[in-house]
């Protein structure tokens, strides 16, 4: 099993990364953690029981290691926020990353701050479909949601943030 | 408004849906940026349109990826398996392999794997040798200083191997594999001590290796000495290494034997052995005069202090 999935895994990391890059904030922190979360599946690769998706049960891990990661760096919490904590945290992602060639870009950043901005369900099902890489389908079965309540969701955020976007480039919202 | 042969193709390809879907949401945007010009913006090409931007606009995140290399399929030959130990399994003095636990085998596969990948991810830092060096040059060869950087992507390496397959005696690698050796249990773990030992040709010989340079990357004990088995290569069948690090006011003495088997130009063998005071900075051990060629052999050698935190 280690092997299959060892080999699964390899497709699986660069959405690993970002699920760890949105939640902490910093690029070698979301190495660490996509790392970490590689490592564990491996180590629990006898507990995968093939009913979850691998996807879903990958995803898990990724975000569990990621919170961990926040709980034992208590400095960098400290000056850090995540996506739940508002615009702030998409900006300072963005100087983190490797986005940051893209940082003059204004319709990126304004993008990736209004999405913090989104509907808690909403902006969930955005993240994952749009940021993350996750199909639909992964991403309803990571939600445990129908991929037509997935779907209305993102077309939902796409509205809001369509509109927010507009009202924002006319000069509208300060 | 013409469109060029390319945006021509660009849309037969879209039809088929045989583009990435950046791209096809590209060639979508400028079609509407086309039409917007021509027909003004009717709803629903507007809707799609605006959709399309902010599509695009995210792109950069969705591009993301990790800075170095994470995971990747094993290599085979690094796995141990339960009939044929792995070279890097702990022998005995009679020379026989330890037996272990199933979860230990997997513990030490998984490491192994781990190994391999951060080799191929670029982790190794082999090919990375050689950035900082004098201005002025030694008469055989420039000396190598090992950084900061280096040094704790060493200590970062083998915190992650030992994560995975427990408590480990030594570890060593080079460009390609990984070998580890778990503690024995009740073994007392002193201090790590990381030695970079690197074989190179001495050019004076009457050929050359293309091999060469030849970097390991091992990291064993303080005062506890490790017997490693280097996998097979073209500068030897095999090289065999005894190192016994003793750390000493922050330096390190080493005491070495390396024994050199043949090769496939030869079958003769060499030896060298010997006590260094080893630091950052390159230092030689001697030299292994194989069939037809010289190999220097250097070596540098470190105090991993901190492993959580390099």
């Amino acid at each position: 099993m280690s092997e299959t999935l060892n080999q699964e895994l390899a497709s699986h990391v660069s959405r690993m990364y970002r699920v760890a890059l949105r939640i902490v904030g910093s690029v070698d922190a979301a190495q660490e953690v996509a790392q970490d979360a590689c490592v564990k599946a491996l180590r629990r690769a006898e507990t995968f029981d093939g009913r979850a998706a691998l996807v879903t049960w990958l995803h898990r891990i990724t975000v569990n290691c990621a919170h961990d990661h926040l709980r034992k760096d208590r400095r960098a919490d400290r000056g850090r926020t995540d996506w739940d904590s508002g615009a702030m945290g998409m900006l300072a992602m963005l100087e983190a990353g490797p986005a940051e060639r893209a940082e003059r870009n204004e319709t990126y950043r304004l993008a990736l701050t209004l999405v913090a901005k989104l509907p808690d369900d909403c902006r969930s099902a955005f993240m994952l479909t749009q940021l993350d890489g996750y199909t639909y389908d992964e991403a309803a079965a990571i939600e445990n949601l129908s991929r037509g309540t997935v779907a209305s969701r993102v077309y939902r955020a796409r509205q809001i943030l369509m509109e927010q976007m507009n009202d924002h480039l006319a000069g509208e919202v300060p | 408004m013409s469109i060029s042969e390319e945006q021509e193709i660009l849309l037969s390809q879209l039809i088929d849906g045989e583009l990435p879907v950046d791209q096809a949401n590209q060639v979508l945007a400028d079609v509407f940026d086309e039409l917007a010009d021509v027909l003004g913006n009717a709803e629903a090409g507007g809707k799609l349109n605006a959709m399309l931007q902010l599509q695009r606009a995210l792109k950069p995140w969705r591009r993301q990826e990790p800075p170095k290399g994470i995971v990747a399929p094993p290599p085979a030959k690094n796995l141990p398996s339960p009939d044929q130990p792995s070279v890097g399994a702990r022998r005995g003095a009679g020379g026989e392999g330890v037996s272990h636990s199933n979860w230990r085998l997997l513990n030490l596969a998984t490491a192994a794997l781990l190994g391999g990948i951060l080799v191929a991810g670029g982790f190794f830092l082999g090919g990375r040798f050689g950035i900082e060096r004098p201005a002025v040059p030694m008469a055989r060869q420039p000396i190598v200083i090992v950084t900061p950087e280096q040094r704790q992507e060493i200590a970062r390496a083998f915190t992650l191997h030992e994560s995975v397959a427990g408590p480990l005696s030594w570890y060593a690698a080079d460009d390609s594999t990984i070998q580890v050796a778990p503690a024995q249990e009740g073994e007392t773990l002193r201090q790590p001590i990381a030695v970079i030992l690197r074989l190179t040709q001495d050019l004076s010989g009457p050929s050359r290796d293309a091999t060469l340079p030849k970097t390991y990357v091992i990291v064993c004990r303080n005062s506890d000495a490790a017997t490693i088995e280097l996998p097979q290569s073209a500068v030897a069948k095999t090289v065999r290494l005894r190192l016994l690090p003793t750390a000493i006011n922050g330096e390190v003495n080493l005491e070495y034997a390396i024994a050199a088997d043949g090769s496939d130009r030869g079958p003769d063998g060499a030896a060298l052995a010997g006590r260094r005071a080893v630091g950052l900075s390159q230092t030689s051990l001697g030299q292994l005069a194989l069939a037809d060629r010289l190999v220097n052999v250097d070596a540098s050698a470190w105090v991993i202090r901190d492993q959580r935190k390099p």
